[in-house]
């Protein structure tokens, strides 16, 4: 499903698409976007979703989640953190210095999101719509018209009628990748190493490569904290969300060279993951080859992010 | 599983985890071949090794180190793999100028739009009505008019916003950054929030700053001395405060010669005192700042616009002129009275089209000085409080003391200090005698920041004004 200046369309050509929406970016560039105007609609989606005033196919978690994530407080919260107070503000940095600093949108940027979290595509718009950018989104197969739906919503509750302009989504196929980034002033894509790679050989050059990559996690251990809790915690932690954020632990390291300490480990880690419900595994290195790393981004607002089936996802996966 | 060397790789994933013995010396070493991929860490040691444990991880390319029970936690504004997403969606932009261009420009920023008003006026009792919301975190004493004290609320984020707008107005006021010495004298009576704001204001801009307190017996040798010891260049406080300073200590500084500039904060000079403080070296002579403590800083002088001649800080105010008998906006430079809208008030009470008790008109064109932002030029005061000497003074608290007709002028006496003239047909003695209790009055009258002389007159006597034939309550001839 398209959506092309607030409207959604069930059909549509790519051509077509990118020939109306490239017609219409200089003017949707030369116009700042205050951060007040992204925020105050975020927040009244918040408030729409919150008295369940959409018919939008999200279950209750998926409704809470996008609500806490939409919170405008934490939005504006996080807007201070990243980018200071007075982004936007082109002042002296120094008064004895006639040089003058600000933050501004890098201009289009072209989002290739996930299929195994389904809310991340919309939160990632709303992320470089905070920036200030135009926004088109190439969602993943699975994603079934969902974030089409969702920023349609969420452009309907915008008084100023500027963000219908900086949000487009583009269900392009994988060969049509390098044809929607090549008017793109930032590439943002989730993902393992190859689908990463084969993305970025397409941009055009000067353009920003912004990737989300698959991360590695680990626990850091010292034998005076290798109690029984600390162990129950660290397989607590293993076995939740089937380790697929990228935040989840792999590795656990410990503190020692002491072959005597890491058996005990080992044997006191057994009899735990043996417990139900934990049933988590020890592997052996050699006993089988590690084939990908974890395939999530830990999002900063409490969106969860959703354990998939292995081999489901599509050219895009989720960096970590 | 449980592997006794230090080849690290991935987990097959799924609740599968490698144990490795990995000493803290070996950590970089060890981990560097993942450095590219290295995230979290939950650090789980005693309390006295978190923070050598942590330099090392961080040292060995790990970005993020949390508890292992919220590993999967973030919050709003963490960073993410080593880098603020927002940063990656934006760019970081520079202009520089040649030296000689707007050199008292603090920002290159472009006018916001101004929203259109349709709230109700909202006056002082209006104001200080209004319950102070759960984002104040600091607050100001501001000049109760009915006696007890009122508040004014402002969140930090506010206050931080509003300091940095004074900063920039003194900037564009002539204050140079790089060479002045700045004197502070706005502690003084009942207005402390001039000290501390102009503090804050002094301290963003980088300028060298000896805050001062104003003595309470009228000597000014220390301070003077002060002055000349530390080469100070420039004075901010109260007309009042700097009138007495120089008035009494002129000898001295005129020898010293060195006090080039003095701001002041919203009030004029007369130009007996401007007289004397020129005759002791001072060059310029502004009123830099005018704003109030209920609505924060409205506006700054540039060096191109006379004095009493204002920029509004349109960052943080909105401004309206509206007329005096009908609240719609004046026509061109009509005179009317200010509506201030607060547009950086989170925390505290909303400032929405508050009638701040001042007079002022629009001045058409744009300003010499480079400024782009619209100025107004400050009349008097009509509302019910009165700036007289270091502190206010409340119309409604003379009224109730004195129970007759009354009128005031203000105006200077021959040295210059101001001067309160009350006209009232009670005798002098008995009109003192009611007043004897308003300690606000007394204690400047006391401290030599003030002349009062009552007169006796009846009120067909009172002073009226030429063009409407009213007889005004005020007449402020302080100019």
């Amino acid at each position: 499903m398209y959506l092309i200046n607030g409207q959604l369309h069930h059909a549509y050509s790519l051509d077509q698409a990118l020939q109306d929406l490239q017609q219409a970016l200089p003017q949707h560039l030369a116009r700042a976007l205050d951060s007040r105007t992204v925020i105050d609609a975020v927040a009244g989606f918040a408030r729409q979703l919150h008295d369940a005033h959409s018919d939008l196919p999200l279950d209750n978690e998926q409704r809470q989640a996008l609500i806490d994530f939409c919170q405008p407080e934490a939005l504006a919260y996080k807007r201070q953190r990243e980018l200071g107070a007075d982004a936007d503000s082109l002042r002296r940095f120094d008064y004895r210095q006639p040089r003058f600093e600000a933050w501004r949108p890098l201009g289009l940027v072209v989002h290739i999101t996930p299929a195994n979290a389904p809310l991340l595509a919309f939160c990632a718009v709303v992320e470089s719509l905070l920036a200030g950018n135009v926004n088109w989104l190439r969602p993943s197969r699975s994603d079934q018209g969902l974030t089409a739906r969702l920023l349609r919503a969420l452009v309907d509750c915008d008084a100023s009628g500027q963000l219908a302009g900086h949000v487009a989504v583009i269900p392009a196929s994988t060969e049509q990748i390098g044809k929607l980034c090549k008017p793109a002033n930032g590439v943002a894509a989730w993902g393992g190493e190859a689908a990463l790679q084969a993305i970025r050989q397409q941009l055009v050059p000067g353009c920003r490569w912004i990737d989300w990559g698959h991360r590695i996690s680990f626990v850091y251990l010292t034998p005076e904290s290798s109690t029984p809790e600390a162990l129950d915690a660290v397989a607590d932690e293993v076995c939740r969300l089937d380790q697929q954020a990228c935040s989840s632990p792999q590795w656990l390291l410990v503190d020692s060279d002491d072959p005597q300490f890491c058996a005990i480990s080992v044997n006191a880690w057994r009899r735990r993951c043996n417990d139900a419900p934990r049933n988590g595994r020890l592997w052996y290195r050699q006993s089988r080859k590690p084939r990908k790393l974890p395939r999530t981004r830990r999002w900063p607002a409490s969106v969860r992010v959703l354990p998939v089936t292995p081999g489901k996802c599509g050219m895009a996966q989720a960096g970590g | 599983m449980w592997s006794h060397d230090r080849q690290l790789a991935p987990s097959p994933l799924f609740r599968s985890v490698l144990l490795h013995p990995l000493p803290q010396a070996l950590l970089t070493a060890a981990l560097l071949p993942w450095r590219n991929v290295l995230q979290s860490c939950a650090l789980m040691c005693a309390q006295s090794r978190i923070a050598e444990l942590t330099h090392a991880l961080i040292a060995a390319g790990v970005t993020r180190i949390a508890p292992i029970g919220s590993i999967h936690d973030g919050y709003a504004g963490e960073p993410h793999d080593g880098v603020y997403a927002l940063q990656r969606l934006s760019r970081r932009v520079s202009v520089s100028l040649a030296a000689t261009q707007l050199p008292n420009q603090a920002s290159l920023d472009l006018p916001p739009l101004a929203a259109k008003s349709c709230a109700a006026i909202m006056n002082k009792e209006a104001f200080v009505a209004q319950p102070i919301n759960d984002q104040a975190q600091l607050y100001f004493r501001s000049g109760g008019s009915s006696g007890t004290p009122a508040l004014a609320g402002y969140s930090y984020r506010d206050f931080d916003r509003q300091m940095r707008a004074t900063a920039d107005g003194l900037f564009a006021a002539g204050l140079d950054p790089a060479r002045d010495r700045v004197m502070n004298l706005f502690f003084c009576g009942g207005l402390y929030g001039g000290f501390l704001s102009f503090s804050k204001a002094l301290e963003l801009l980088e300028v060298t700053h000896l805050p001062m307190a104003a003595p309470a017996d009228d000597d000014y040798r220390e301070i003077a001395q002060l002055i000349i010891d530390q080469r100070v260049n420039v004075l901010v406080g109260m007309p009042a405060t700097l009138h007495r300073l120089f008035l009494n200590e002129q000898e001295r500084l005129r020898a010293y010669g060195g006090v080039e500039k003095v701001f002041l904060g919203g009030e004029h000079l007369s130009e007996q005192n401007r007289a004397l403080l020129r005759s002791c070296g001072v060059s310029s002579i502004r009123s830099a700042i005018y704003g109030s403590v209920d609505a924060g800083p409205l506006g700054h002088a540039c060096k191109a616009s006379a004095d009493g001649v204002f920029h509004l800080m349109n960052a943080i105010q909105h401004l309206e002129v509206v007329a005096f008998d009908e609240d719609v906006p004046v026509i061109g430079d009509q005179v009317g009275r200010l509506l201030v809208t607060s547009l950086a008030r989170e925390g505290g009470q909303r400032v929405q089209r508050y009638e701040i008790g001042d007079t002022g008109r629009w001045l058409p064109g744009v300003c010499a000085c480079g400024l782009t932002s619209p100025r107004f030029e400050l009349l008097q005061r009509h509302g019910k409080l009165l700036r007289i000497g270091t502190d206010f003074i409340s119309l409604s608290d003379l009224a109730s003391r004195l129970q007759v007709p009354f009128q005031l002028q203000l105006d200077h006496s021959a040295d210059g200090v101001e001067r309160m003239q009350l006209h009232c047909e009670l005798a002098a003695d008995i009109a003192k005698h009611r007043l004897a209790d308003y300690l606000t009055l007394m204690t400047v009258v006391d401290s030599g920041l003030l002349v009062l002389q009552i007169e006796q007159c009846p009120p067909e006597h009172f002073v009226q004004n030429k063009h409407s034939g009213k007889t005004p309550l005020v007449i402020d001839s302080r100019r």
